[in-house]
């Protein structure tokens, strides 16, 4: 046997005798060692993977093709905002049917699944386009459930709106947004969802925020927003809309009582806005309304903060004049800081300004965002408690105005709930006011 | 000052950056499910995360890796061999996580349970330096390597050690061995595989022996 051994043969068993190793000890550094040196060796980079193979199935991390077309529609959006920072053309998505060198089986490697072309424009209705817009703070705080639709035939609008608010709210919770110690040191920050909290807004919280020149990210920076993002294509069938999202579309098996018909289907398009901070603009804002005390660190002059977000889907269901129920399902958006300064520190200029309502600002500050928590602002009429969907936390919200017509013509009495699975964010809501329903119908989602 | 060619190369100039920055676009196109795969594994068995947060935890890393890979295309060496290398940011990117972990919850542990080399998390320019071979190779060295060898592969039956002696041979490249071997070459990669996994439970029965 020695004889048949070359010195190339005995370094390859040795270093595999290194990776064994390492593995069953959960050596980081002796595994990167050795990776280190498989760079530079295509057998032992073989090798290596060969290996992995069998790790998978003991460790039982095989990977369905679902979670490849999840990770596939998280990495695009990665891609989607290195090509808009760079200013380079827009680099290949990850969604390829080309065959792997790599992919060493069919399992655990499971080949890639293709996301099909959408179809041409012509056979899409696109009705609005919604362009990805800066906070909006001067507006009151976000309505959770949709108004009462007093046009029937244009239910779209209303889901619209629906998707509007619910865009808005994630954008103003991503602005929020604290940072995370990676950007202390440049690096990128990816954001993810993981979690809700509701953050109570009073009537006399809106008035004051009603009452004072809020700035807008216009009136602190220069906001970009890539052409074509955040289309809505609506009067979409099932078919149509899978093929313009990434992810498997789930669809409720149960519906609250009251609740039937076909569901229509929408998408919202994927966008990118980049918003650049200017100390002097900020500054000439502040003056001028009064905030001239307010410090601006010198660092945030510049800093730029880019929001991606991918195709999501908007599925209505109800008459929309007696009844309305929607499904939402989005990608979580991914935010990231870029430059001098963090989100952090854009927070906290934008919370210091005078004459906010203290208990808010309280709220906003006092939320650990750092692990993907995301402040939902919950008006007043509206209650919040925490309840599990699908084996996870989400955030059920009820409408508890519905004492006269006048009231609920403004805001029906209803219910929605919206939690977080697997990179995607989902809400349910409508005019239900069994609770019980809302849930069931949500945990029937598959 | 001569520069530091060990540490922090960069193997191709800035006008072909971007060039290495689409092939590792293309690849990672091409091999998603692969990465993510192996990754849950190191997720795992570098103790990063346990159970359901395995999963979770892994497509975190594996983001990190595209944008530190694209971030640092240009370190890319364009002969070498791009699974290897990503793989290899993906273990920094452990180490560093690692690391902030166990820094959250220093209050929580003796100041001597702490007191490990890595406690800081890396730069980026030290999470690439920190990708370098560890490999060296001189007389010891190459006695060492064959005795080692010779006792891996004594591990397994004569049968086993044949396939195993082909595969290291021939790179593990499945289509070389199935030709050798008059086999197909899936027919060959299932022996492959039998025979490696007989050589890691052979292999880990001597350890705890």
């Amino acid at each position: 046997m020695n004889e048949q051994l070359t010195p190339a043969m005995q370094r390859r068993i040795q270093v595999l005798q290194h990776y064994m190793r390492a593995m069953e000890s959960g050596d980081v550094d002796a595994i990167a060692a050795v990776l280190s040196e498989a760079e530079q060796d295509h057998a032992l980079e073989r090798m290596i993977l060969e290996f992995n193979e069998i790790y998978q199935h003991e460790d039982h991390t095989l990977v369905s093709p679902a979670d490849v077309a999840l990770v596939q529609q998280q990495l695009n959006a990665i891609l989607a905002v290195k090509a808009a920072a760079t200013e380079e053309a827009p680099v290949q998505s990850l969604d390829s049917k080309d065959s792997s060198d790599y992919t060493l089986s069919p399992p655990p490697s499971v080949a890639l699944d293709a996301a099909p072309e959408p179809e041409g424009e012509g056979v899409h209705n696109i009705t609005h386009q919604q362009p990805l817009k800066a906070i909006p703070a001067r507006k009151a705080p976000t309505q959770v459930l949709p108004a009462r639709q007093m046009a029937p035939q244009k239910w779209y609008r209303t889901r619209h709106n629906w998707m509007v608010a619910a865009v808005a709210a994630v954008l103003i919770a991503l602005l929020l947004l604290p940072n995370s110690g990676a950007l202390a040191s440049q690096m990128l920050s990816f954001f993810r969802v993981q979690n809700f909290q509701p953050v109570q807004v009073t009537k006399q919280d809106v008035q004051t925020l009603s009452s004072r020149p809020i700035p807008s990210l216009e009136d602190l920076g220069t906001v970009h927003i890539q052409p074509g993002s955040l289309q809505t294509h609506d009067n979409l069938v099932e078919t149509q809309a899978a093929q313009m999202v990434s992810f498997p579309i789930l669809l409720p098996h149960y519906l609250p009582r009251g609740i039937s018909g076909t569901p229509d289907f929408g998408v919202i398009d994927g966008g990118h806005g980049t918003f650049t901070f200017s100390a002097s603009k900020a500054h000439a804002f502040f003056v001028k309304n009064g905030y001239g005390n307010v410090n601006i660190p010198a660092n945030l002059d510049g800093a730029t903060f880019d929001l991606t977000t991918t195709a999501g889907v908007v599925i209505a269901y109800g008459n929309q004049a007696d009844t309305q129920f929607m499904v939402v399902e989005v990608p979580s958006p991914v935010v990231r800081a870029t430059g001098k300064a963090s989100l952090d520190e854009l927070r906290n200029v934008v919370l210091s300004l005078p004459g906010l309502p203290p208990q808010l600002v309280v709220q906003l500050r006092q939320i650990d965002l750092s692990s993907g928590i995301v402040p939902l602002p919950v008006p007043s009429g509206i209650d919040s408690q925490s309840v599990t969907v699908h084996g996870t936390t989400g955030l059920l919200l009820t409408s508890n105005v519905s004492t006269n017509i006048e009231q609920i013509k403004k805001f029906p009495a209803g219910s929605a709930v919206v939690w977080q699975m697997h990179g995607i964010i989902y809400a349910l809501g409508g005019t239900v006011s069994d609770t019980n329903q809302l849930l069931t119908s949500a945990n029937s989602l598959r | 000052m001569e520069p530091d060619t060990a540490r922090g190369v960069a193997y191709v100039t800035p006008t072909d950056a971007a060039s290495s920055k689409q092939r590792i676009v293309d690849f990672l196109t091409d091999n998603v499910a692969a990465l993510l795969g192996i990754l849950r594994s190191y997720v795992k068995r570098m103790g990063l995360a346990r159970g359901e947060e395995v999963a979770a935890a892994a497509v975190d890393v594996l983001q990190e890796v595209v944008v530190e890979a694209l971030d640092h295309a240009d370190r890319f060496n364009p002969t070498g061999q791009p699974m290897a290398w990503l793989l290899g940011i993906a273990t920094n990117i452990i180490k560093r996580k690692k690391a902030e972990i166990a820094r959250r919850s220093r209050r929580e542990l003796f100041i001597g349970e702490l007191s490990t080399a890595q406690q800081e998390p890396l730069s980026e320019d030290e999470l690439f330096d920190q990708i370098t071979s560890c490999a060296s190779t001189g007389p010891d060295q190459d006695i060492e390597a064959n005795e080692q060898a010779v006792m891996m592969l004594s591990l397994v039956s004569p049968e086993d050690r044949q396939l195993l002696l082909l595969a290291f041979l021939y790179g593990f490249e499945r289509e070389a061995m199935a030709e050798k071997l008059g086999i197909t070459p899936v027919a060959a990669r299932v022996r492959l595989h039998r025979a490696l996994n007989r050589l890691r439970l052979a292999w880990r029965e001597q350890l705890s022996s």
